[in-house]
């Protein structure tokens, strides 16, 4: 672009103006998703912010209330345990996530017969609409009559109550996400797929075995996937909600006060806590508050995982 | 040849933003006038309620007959709605044009302004408020206003299992609450590895009810005339101290979570009540239609539910719960939905619905109609207790959601932690009331 500009200066006019018909072009092409994201993006971020800085129940006309939303924010409880509850999931569940995706894909990659057969029963969970496979698993995590608990009571291991635990709890969401796995471990596989083989040649001349292959050729190739996968998966570990909604509707009847938090609020997740201010105690403003300060937390975090990528990531030829 | 791909470019991209806009054009909702020719042009409004399964159905052939008499107007019906859902149908600016909600979640829908005031419509219609159950009435009212009718009611009465009563050798239900703990225990049966085969009563199944015991045994949860949140007196504590009772020594507590998660589908034939591995249960009027269907051969009995030892005038307590009716203040068929609001008020659409599904119609007249008697005298006990019992129901305050939401957990804590019932509902008044004083001040 930068070149150009000057080029077309000291060519003939007719130059010029073809340039700027691409220019238009391009703009054209780029239009309907620039429209899209200033409507369903841009413009919802910017009216949240509005939003935060108000009293509003949704109907009536938000009046402007300052800074109060902020203020409330650091003396409620559910703020701190929907906060706590995030983090563990984003703390416990993306590093497990990222493990079991990035070792099913180096395994499907084992040249084995049917590999092509492994590869789509492994990527087909993530296909499953996030609710159905909630209610599936709502059902094989039951501790009595569930086949999960069933599979351990024939171990004779312990058989945790899973969903109707606090302790449980999160580690049975958790459990639900990694089944789901599948869109993660196809960008391993094909990060895997683009690793030169003659990397492998050389360190096989020189002598290394798996683990070696693994540690000093497989693992800082894919230190770049890892980046993007990693950061997508603390943007969505914070985003989590369809989960804890699902518990939470095939668990409370009858219109009665069944809260969506899970046993003792222990699945009661930032997104979820914001979805419950809003909609269900009628507090848009302060639910706003909460959704600006949580963009603002993912923000900060993911500035600090791309400032430590340089320790660690490391792009091939560089 | 460029200029021709740049206007085929062009053209299409527009192409490609219509569609897009087309796809997010706003449906018309509800107000559609179809037949055209004027004459006889049909109004279609739309109700919202949250009743599913069978008594959907029979709420669903209520409807008909209305559709039948009114060829000019034309309801259609969602079941199963959920209380957030018509929320943000009516704030989102396409309304449904009457509403189904309980008690509790409505006020701070009517505090949000979302509501119709039906004053003005009741009188036009010579609809006499008077004619409603008083306590259900002012359920549905803020300020002296009237914002909903009431639609159905529950009472509660507890169901126990004859058997297994005759099983322990007793001819009588428990009385008091001493009696009914003393009869849960007794109640309760282990299998040989020490799961849990029957249990007396569990008071976290089939749901935890906050309000289902502290009337009875006098306590309250609000004093309007000082606006106290009165969640911490001692006779909310000591139903705490009572539930919990049941979760604590002698009682498994893991073992009894383990039993509880396997319990079947409330509304099927796999309610452990259903199937005698539950002895007692507080329930409404609706349950005996449930056991007729799922457990026609259940031997189980009605009774008053227990009062704590030595008050015997807390018998006669009632507690009242409410299904509302309201017209969101953004429908555009007011005066049609309206119309469809008073039949359902009728004495004949009262009395159709409620003696097919079991439940309480609210108008005086329909309360005290013969057919209760020749159709569904299962209900009797349920009728007889909000005629004549002392009739008290979870106050309608805005904050009433958020309150019994706090109390919901409050209470889980203190069956799952063993967190001190009087600590835990000081901590439930100190939550709540900065929310009334809000209210109090507006």
């Amino acid at each position: 672009m930068n070149g150009s500009k000057t080029a077309g200066r000291e060519r003939a006019p007719k130059k010029y103006s073809a340039a700027r018909g691409q220019k238009r072009l391009a703009l054209a092409f780029m239009l309907p998703w620039v429209l899209g994201f200033l409507a369903f993006s841009l413009y919802p971020i910017l009216s949240t912010l509005y939003y935060s800085f108000t009293e509003y129940n949704l109907f009536q006309p938000p009046s402007f209330t300052g800074w109060s939303n902020y203020a409330k924010i650091f003396s409620d409880e559910r703020f701190y345990k929907s906060l706590s509850n995030s983090l563990y999931f984003v703390i416990v569940g993306v590093p497990l996530e990222l493990a079991v995706a990035l070792g099913t894909a180096i395994m499907l990659n084992w040249k084995v017969r049917g590999r092509a057969v492994f590869r789509t029963l492994y990527y087909l969970p993530s296909l499953v609409p996030p609710v159905a496979g909630a209610l599936v698993w709502v059902w094989l995590l039951n501790p009595q009559y569930g086949l999960v608990n069933g599979l351990l009571r024939m171990l004779n291991l312990p058989e945790p109550l899973w969903l109707s635990s606090a302790m449980w709890s999160k580690p049975a969401i958790i459990l639900i996400v990694l089944w789901g796995i599948g869109s993660t471990m196809i960008v391993y596989l094909a990060g895997i797929g683009d690793i030169p083989p003659e990397y492998y040649e050389a360190i096989a001349i020189d002598g290394g075995g798996a683990w070696s292959r693994f540690r000093n050729i497989t693992w800082p190739m894919l230190t770049p996937v890892t980046l993007f996968q990693l950061i997508n998966a603390v943007i969505f570990g914070f985003n989590i909600f369809t989960q804890s909604y699902v518990v939470m509707l095939s668990t409370g009847e009858r219109g009665n006060a069944a809260t969506s938090g899970g046993v003792q609020n222990s699945l009661l997740f930032y997104a979820v806590n914001i979805y419950q201010e809003g909609f269900k105690y009628l507090r848009f403003g302060y639910a706003s508050a909460l959704a600006v300060l949580m963009l603002v937390m993912i923000l900060i975090l993911t500035a600090v995982i791309f400032g430590t990528s340089k320790k660690w990531v490391y792009y091939g030829g560089e | 040849m460029k200029r021709v791909k740049q206007a085929l470019a062009l053209g299409l991209a527009a192409a490609l933003l219509v569609a897009l806009f087309a796809g997010c054009s706003k449906k018309e909702s509800g107000g559609s006038t179809s037949g055209g020719s004027g004459e006889n042009s049909v109004t279609t409004i739309s109700f919202w309620h949250l009743f599913s399964g069978s008594e959907a159905e029979m709420l669903q052939a209520v409807v008909d007959r209305f559709n039948e008499e009114n060829p000019d107007i034309f309801v259609e019906v969602l079941e199963g709605t959920t209380d957030e859902k018509q929320l943000v149908a009516i704030s989102g600016g396409s309304p449904h044009d009457v509403g189904q909600l309980i008690d509790t979640s409505f006020s701070s829908m009517v505090n949000a302004g979302m509501v119709t005031q039906l004053d003005g419509y009741l009188a036009d219609a010579g609809i006499d408020p008077q004619n409603f159950h008083p306590a259900a009435l002012e359920l549905n009212m803020q300020d002296g206003k009237q914002y909903g009718v009431p639609f159905t009611m529950d009472s509660f009465l507890l169901f126990y299992n004859k058997d297994i009563l005759e099983e322990l050798g007793e001819t009588e239900p428990p009385r008091t609450i001493g009696e009914l703990q003393d009869l849960a225990w007794r109640a309760t049966q282990l299998d040989d590895s020490g799961d849990y085969q029957r249990i007396g009563m569990i008071p976290d199944w089939p749901w935890i009810d906050v309000m289902n015991l502290p009337f009875h045994f006098g306590g309250d949860f609000y004093d309007f005339e000082t606006g106290t949140v009165t969640a911490n007196s001692p006779e909310n504590v000591a139903v705490l101290s009572f539930k919990a009772s049941l979760y604590n020594e002698p009682y498994d507590r893991d073992r009894l979570i383990k039993f509880r998660s396997g319990f079947g589908q409330y509304q099927s034939a796999e309610n452990p009540f259903f199937q005698g591995k539950v002895a007692f249960t507080i329930e409404g009027e609706w349950y005996p239609t449930f056991i007729e269907q799922f457990a026609p051969e259940l031997n189980y009995g009605v009774a008053s539910i227990p009062y704590p030892d030595g008050q015997e005038e807390l018998r006669d307590v009632c507690r009242l719960q409410t299904a509302v009716l309201y017209i969101p203040e953004n429908s555009k068929n007011k005066e049609e939905a309206f119309r469809f609001l008073s039949y359902l008020v009728s004495d004949e659409a009262q009395l159709d619905f409620n003696l097919a599904k079991g439940g309480l119609p609210v108008t005086d007249s329909a309360l005290h109609s013969d057919r209760i008697a020749q159709e569904a005298p299962h209900l009797e006990p349920f009728v007889e207790l909000v005629n004549a019992g002392v009739v008290k129901a979870f106050p309608a305050v805005p904050f009433a959601k958020e309150y019994a939401d706090t109390l919901y957990t409050t209470e889980e804590n203190i069956y799952l932690q063993g967190i001190d019932p009087q600590e835990a509902m000081d901590d439930v008044v100190r939550k709540i009331q900065p929310l009334a004083d809000d209210w109090n001040n507006d």
